[in-house]
């Protein structure tokens, strides 16, 4: 089932306002405003402990912010109750981590499988994998392999089909490279950005790699952004 | 596609879970199957004996008397005279007696020596008569109608001749050598203490102990018990004081049925017991595999935040760890129920013989089925507990690394 993309042409990808996220008593983000036009591709640079994972968590409705606004495709997450964002997130967000982004003692196609379901189901998901296979150049019979069982560069270029096997708008990536060497790392991100492309999702790409900046026509600095931890 | 990850996810985990599965099977076994011991028992006691008024032996206890005459379990401490059972069977509301003579055994089945009124009258189950399923009831001294099991077991037919020993224990030194018995009847199994027994005519249990007389005519002194019925049940409890006030010996008569009740009462403490501690073992083994499951999430953090970033809800991480608790349990319970069939098979020869009750191999009993679905909840109630965990740890925050 293919699912309908939101009217997303007036409303920005992402928009957010004062959003703040707090463990405890401590706050890890606090950015006034922020805003992400539809279709734009961008590398977030950040280092570790920076909040780019509480970012993200937030910006996919795992993590609600503890103060202001975020809205997602012109949906209001924090309006939102929680089976709601996770319906959302299944339908409108891919996801690529740094790692252990399969489940690996299920085979890859259970694996997408499971996105698809949790998305609620998708009628031409096999010729969709096809499609996916071919553009992120992975063998057909990968699709039977255990994920636990493929080399790394195979396991996150199927992280990739994963994320996008439901149509996203929005696809959010988290250091996927950092476990690659040098030559699948500019593989990778060639087939990324050309699925991407194909695919016509935005894309945040999280990393703490000026290397990778090269690829983006647009670069943000987290810090930047973030408030939190500045004497104000 | 949920039962499909339930699935995957517990096989992943194979050697936790078939040790959980075991923990599990085995106590339920132990319950399920000490309940349908308790079952079986209580009601093959109930049927044993039906029909019957009154018993009455020498006084002793009542269980006591039950016991060695109706289950022939024990002996009885004392004779009653003969002259006082043909009085009380002369009584005028008296409707029949059956005689009985224990004392002897052959190859370890006690021998009864009666006469024919034990054919007509004797009554197990639901009222229901015994039946010669070959040959005839005895007739001369010398002749022996087995119970199904002593016919079955000693493979006796009809016609062989045998020889019965004095006392009751398997083996003998006092043979009764020159009085061999012919088999001329085989009574229909019932189930009960009957199909154990070998039963002869009081003439010829005397003839075996008194060498040399005219068996024809042999007229006892003494019996062990005599059963009675009544021509009306109204009178029971008269005749019941009247009995116990006998003036020529001191006898006892008691109801079998209210005799039973006892019998029961007397071992519930036991029975309760048991059930306690098999539960006990059963929410040792359940507590084992919430136990089991709990550790495992630790493991499965990384899981299952992934399915949360798919979109899966905090509720259905919760009832994916409900569900392996359900596969667990119902794959606990298949094995415990096909053991217990097996055990329940094998054993059954051993319960006939030693205790005369026979365990019923049908454990689809509508008391199985609460001890089962008893479990079932207990299990599920018992997967609470990791399962709101999980959901607990996956609708708070998610950390990650980085």
């Amino acid at each position: 089932m293919t699912q309908p993309h939101l009217d997303s042409t007036a409303q920005p990808a992402i928009a957010l306002r004062e959003l703040g996220f707090a463990y405890g008593a401590q706050t890890v983000l606090q950015i006034p405003e922020w805003q992400l036009p539809v279709g734009e591709r961008i590398f977030l640079r950040g280092a570790s402990g920076s909040g780019k994972s509480t970012l993200l968590n937030l910006l996919c409705g795992i993590l609600s912010p503890t103060s202001g606004s975020l809205s997602v495709l012109g949906q209001d997450l924090v309006r939102m109750n929680g089976s709601a964002r996770d319906r959302f997130r299944a339908r409108h967000l891919g996801v690529v981590f740094q790692q252990f982004n399969l489940i690996p003692w299920m085979s890859v196609r259970d694996n997408v499988r499971l996105a698809v379901y949790f998305a609620g189901g998708q009628r031409d998901l096999e010729q969709h994998l096809r499609e996916l296979c071919a553009q992120l150049n992975l063998p057909l019979d990968v699709l039977e392999q255990k994920a636990g069982r493929l080399s790394i560069g195979q396991q996150q270029r199927v992280a990739v089909m994963r994320a996008l096997i439901n149509r996203p708008e929005i696809l959010l990536v988290d250091e996927p490279t950092s476990a690659l060497d040098q030559d699948n790392r500019d593989g990778f991100m060639r087939l990324l950005l050309q699925v991407v492309e194909a695919c016509n999702a935005t894309l945040i790409f999280v990393s703490h790699d000026q290397g990778l900046a090269e690829h983006f026509p647009v670069q943000l600095e987290l810090s930047d952004l973030n408030r939190a931890g500045r004497a104000v | 596609m949920f039962w499909r990850v339930a699935g995957q996810s517990l096989l992943q985990r194979r050697a936790s879970v078939a040790l959980t599965v075991a923990a599990l099977t085995l106590s339920i076994l132990v319950l399920v199957g000490i309940e349908h011991l308790r079952q079986s028992a209580r009601s093959g006691f109930a049927r044993t004996v039906s029909g019957v008024d009154l018993i009455v032996g020498a006084r002793t206890g009542d269980i006591n008397l039950l016991l060695y005459s109706v289950f022939r379990l024990g002996n009885a401490s004392n004779n009653i005279r003969w002259r006082s059972y043909e009085e009380i069977a002369a009584s005028p509301e008296v409707a029949w007696t059956i005689p009985l003579s224990l004392g002897d055994s052959h190859k370890g089945y006690r021998v009864l020596g009666t006469n024919g009124d034990y054919f007509v009258h004797y009554r197990y189950g639901r009222d229901r008569p015994l039946a010669l399923r070959e040959g005839v009831p005895f007739a001369g001294p010398f002749d022996v109608v087995l119970g199904a099991e002593v016919a079955r077991r000693l493979g006796y037919a009809l016609g062989d001749q045998l020889v019965l020993a004095h006392g009751t224990g398997h083996v003998s030194f006092t043979h009764h050598d020159e009085h061999p018995f012919t088999v001329v009847g085989i009574l229909a199994p019932t189930g009960t203490p009957v199909d154990q027994t070998l039963h002869i005519s009081l003439a010829g249990m005397e003839a075996m102990h008194r060498e040399g007389a005219d068996a024809e005519h042999l007229q006892p002194h003494t019996i062990t018990a005599f059963m009675l019925g009544l021509k009306s049940r109204v009178q029971v409890f008269q005749l019941q004081r009247r009995i116990n006030q006998y003036g020529g010996e001191p006898l006892q008569a008691i109801l079998p049925g209210v005799t039973l009740t006892q019998l029961w009462s007397t071992l519930s403490i036991m029975e309760n017991t048991l059930r306690v501690i098999s539960t006990l073992v059963l929410v040792a083994a359940l507590f084992g595999m919430a136990a089991m499951l709990l550790a495992s999430l630790r493991e499965r953090r990384r899981e299952i935040l992934l399915m949360r970033t798919l979109g899966a809800s905090p509720l259905f991480i919760a009832l994916l760890l409900q569900m392996e608790v359900l596969l667990m349990v119902v794959l606990s319970l298949a094995l415990a129920l096909g053991l217990l069939v097996l055990a329940l098979a094998a054993g059954r020869a051993f319960w006939i013989s030693s205790v005369g009750l026979d365990i019923s191999l049908n454990l689809f009993t509508s008391a199985t089925a609460w001890t089962l679905l008893l479990i079932f909840v207990a299990a599920v109630l018992m997967g609470l507990i990791p399962a709101w965990s999980a959901y607990r740890r996956s609708s708070a925050g998610v950390e990650r690394q980085g």
